[in-house]
């Protein structure tokens, strides 16, 4: 049976769109004069009620994750809204999707905090590690040239952290301790389920199967996402590992309503005003620096940044430039009615072999399109969606 | 690496790396070292990590490049010439002639990086297109001496020298920004004469930078060089060699 994640991206919504539409791009350098407190914290309120409604709507996880200096996501801190969801729930599963790893400069004590996340849950936790956006490391001035090592390091300090009796001596490259040794240690055992969600850098799946970790796919383009699933079978294969589809997961965007019409005539709306805005927004026409931005030197290997600059024309986020129809006929978002929801959800789910979909919302002004969408999709869709893999 | 012409046969420009293993640096030979190579033997080091060049795998900041560099140098027996760099080139010269100042007989930086600005809106390399940077530091971007060098559609390899090039400087510059607190203070060892050959509209090391190192080094000089930017060795080649030449006319170096 694969497993359903609700995504909260926790996204502001409120600041003058004009100003986006001016300065090019909706982050890392986008002002924060624009950030208002009290609506931050009418949002919050709302985003914690969904963790609550979403767990009631039979999903089987509340994904939560971490940016930085980005309108798209209030997430600077996933291990607090882990804790959060942790009190307000009692069932679902709490992903974290991930902890930036390279930014978080303290493996040791990121260990000690996500276990007390599992504490805090009884044994919920879900540790998704990321390499993070490039301007996620911009924003907290982490060198990306050693993005990758540090990844590796601090996954390996926090897996021995978690899974060997202390006191223990850590000098490695990037970390060093004279004596690991925490208290507190997840209750789950030899250590929570580690799951590592990517878009497409061949160096995540390669780490991901090479430890036989389920790699999830976040929104990527439905052929590269074919080719980074063969890639991570091949490689599992060869490390020892024999990959099922609970080692798969695709996470995508979806909004539901009552019909087709409806659903296609709000999402035009969303998708061209709103949505634009809280997907962190890029034009480079207008901003000659967003490229580079998520480019930074060492960020991927100079194979892949000469592969992705051929490939890409210089334009990394082609996402954020499409047009409604050209994101509906590429599967990048799903839009319908609970039938053509669930269908071609299903038909993802096929294609790529997943166990763990995953949905998150175009986010709205009018709270009431998310909850309709949430009741939708836990009444409508995945009883269809469920019927369907039961058929498999 | 400028050595000053004594022996026949020695005016000729030649790539150096720091294994000494011979080559073409990052930008091949620029009009400059030709118009030096007239006096002096000019040695213009590859840095490692660019090209065939090795970068050890312990470097981790200007000093371990300025050792590098300075281990090169005892390898092919240089001293007592007259020690330059720009831009980033600038701070690892600046490097060496703090850690070995009796080496040197003069000190030219032009650009140098290695002091903080801290103005958000002092163009910072890691935060745009490589090339972009670049036309920053030149007066005129519109020019020839810009347009020949940086313009015109991108090869895979001309990509890759760009990627080996920010990868270093990531290497040695990311965190803190193109600076390190202790440079400063270690310069007040060099005592021997110092030419700060600055592009009169820098705004990547602005002046208020080159007034920093004239305040740190106890013999220098501050020579600002008209309608040229952070890259006044290439923007200008002639005036900075001629100025570089007449401040090494003077010294006694070999």
């Amino acid at each position: 049976m694969f497993q359903l994640h609700y995504f909260v991206n926790h996204p502001y919504l409120g600041y003058p769109h004009e100003a986006a539409a001016e300065f090019g791009a909706v982050m890392l350098k986008f002002s924060n004069r624009y950030f208002d407190g009290e609506r931050a914290a009418e949002l919050f309120e709302r985003y914690h009620e969904e963790y609550v409604v979403a767990e009631q709507l039979g999903f089987d996880s509340i994904v939560v994750n971490e940016h930085h200096n980005a309108p798209a996501a209030m997430s600077p801190a996933p291990n607090l809204y882990a804790a959060v969801v942790a009190k307000l729930t009692e069932r679902v599963k709490i992903f974290i999707a991930g902890n930036i790893l390279p930014i978080n400069g303290n493996p040791v004590r990121l260990a000690e905090e996500l276990a007390l996340i599992d504490l805090f849950s009884k044994g919920r936790l879900i540790s998704g590690f990321v390499r993070g956006g490039a301007v996620e490391s911009l924003a907290m001035s982490v060198n990306t040239l050693h993005n990758r090592d540090m990844f590796a390091e601090a996954h390996d300090l926090i897996l021995k952290t978690w899974t060997q009796p202390g006191p223990f001596v850590w000098e490695g490259k990037h970390y060093n301790y004279r004596c690991v040794n925490p208290w507190v240690l997840p209750l789950q055992k030899p250590h929570p389920p580690v799951m590592i969600p990517g878009s497409t850098s061949r160096e995540t799946v390669e780490f991901a199967a090479e430890r036989g970790y389920p790699y999830v796919a976040l929104a990527t383009r439905l052929e590269a996402t074919d080719a980074l699933f063969k890639a991570y079978d091949e490689i599992a294969v060869e490390h020892g590992h024999t990959p099922t589809p609970a080692h798969r997961g695709y996470f995508t965007r979806v909004h539901v309503a009552p019909t087709d019409e409806q659903a296609l005539e709000e999402g035009r709306e969303q998708f061209g005003g709103r949505v634009a805005q809280v997907t962190s927004m890029v034009d480079m026409k207008i901003h000659p620096d967003v490229g580079a931005w998520m480019a930074p030197p060492g960020y991927v290997s100079r194979e892949a940044a000469i592969a992705r600059r051929r490939y890409m024309g210089g334009t990394p986020y082609a996402f954020f430039t499409q047009v409604y129809e050209k994101a509906l006929e590429t599967r990048q978002i799903i839009v319908g009615s609970p039938e053509t929801v669930a269908r071609q959800l299903n038909e993802l789910r096929v294609r790529f072999g997943v166990g763990h979909l995953g949905v998150s919302h175009f986010a709205v002004e009018d709270y009431g399109h998310t909850l309709r969408n949430l009741e939708l999709l836990g009444n409508e869709v995945f009883p269809r969606l469920r019927k369907m893999a039961a058929g498999d | 690496m400028v050595k000053k012409g004594s022996a026949a046969g020695c005016r000729t420009t030649r790539a150096w790396r720091s294994d000494d293993a011979g080559g073409a640096g990052r930008l091949g030979p620029v009009p400059h070292h030709a118009r030096l190579a007239e006096r002096f033997t000019v040695l213009a080091p590859t840095l490692p990590g660019i090209g065939a060049s090795v970068l050890p795998e312990w470097v981790n900041g200007v000093r371990d490049i300025a050792k590098v560099l300075l281990a090169a140098l005892d390898g092919g027996g240089i001293g007592n010439c007259i020690l330059g760099g720009v831009s980033m080139g600038g701070w690892i010269a600046a490097e060496m002639a703090s850690m070995e100042p009796g080496r040197f007989a003069g000190l030219v930086l032009t650009g140098s990086q290695g002091t903080a600005t801290g103005e958000m809106n002092t163009p910072d390399l890691f935060l745009m297109p490589y090339r972009r940077y670049i036309s920053f530091g030149y007066n005129d971007a519109r020019s020839a001496a810009f347009q020949d060098l940086w313009s015109g559609e991108l090869d895979d390899d001309a990509v890759t020298q760009d990627l080996e090039v920010m990868e270093l400087a990531a290497l040695l510059g990311f965190k803190p920004y193109m600076h390190d607190r202790s440079l400063l203070p270690a310069l007040a060892r060099f005592t021997n004469p110092a030419l700060l050959l600055w592009g009169a509209n820098d705004v990547i090391t602005p002046r208020t930078v080159a007034e920093r190192f004239l305040d740190a080094l106890p013999a220098a000089e501050l020579v600002t060089i008209g309608d040229a930017g952070h890259y006044a060795h290439l923007e200008k080649p002639v005036e900075f060699a001629d100025a570089v030449t007449g401040f090494g006319a003077v010294l006694k170096a070999d």
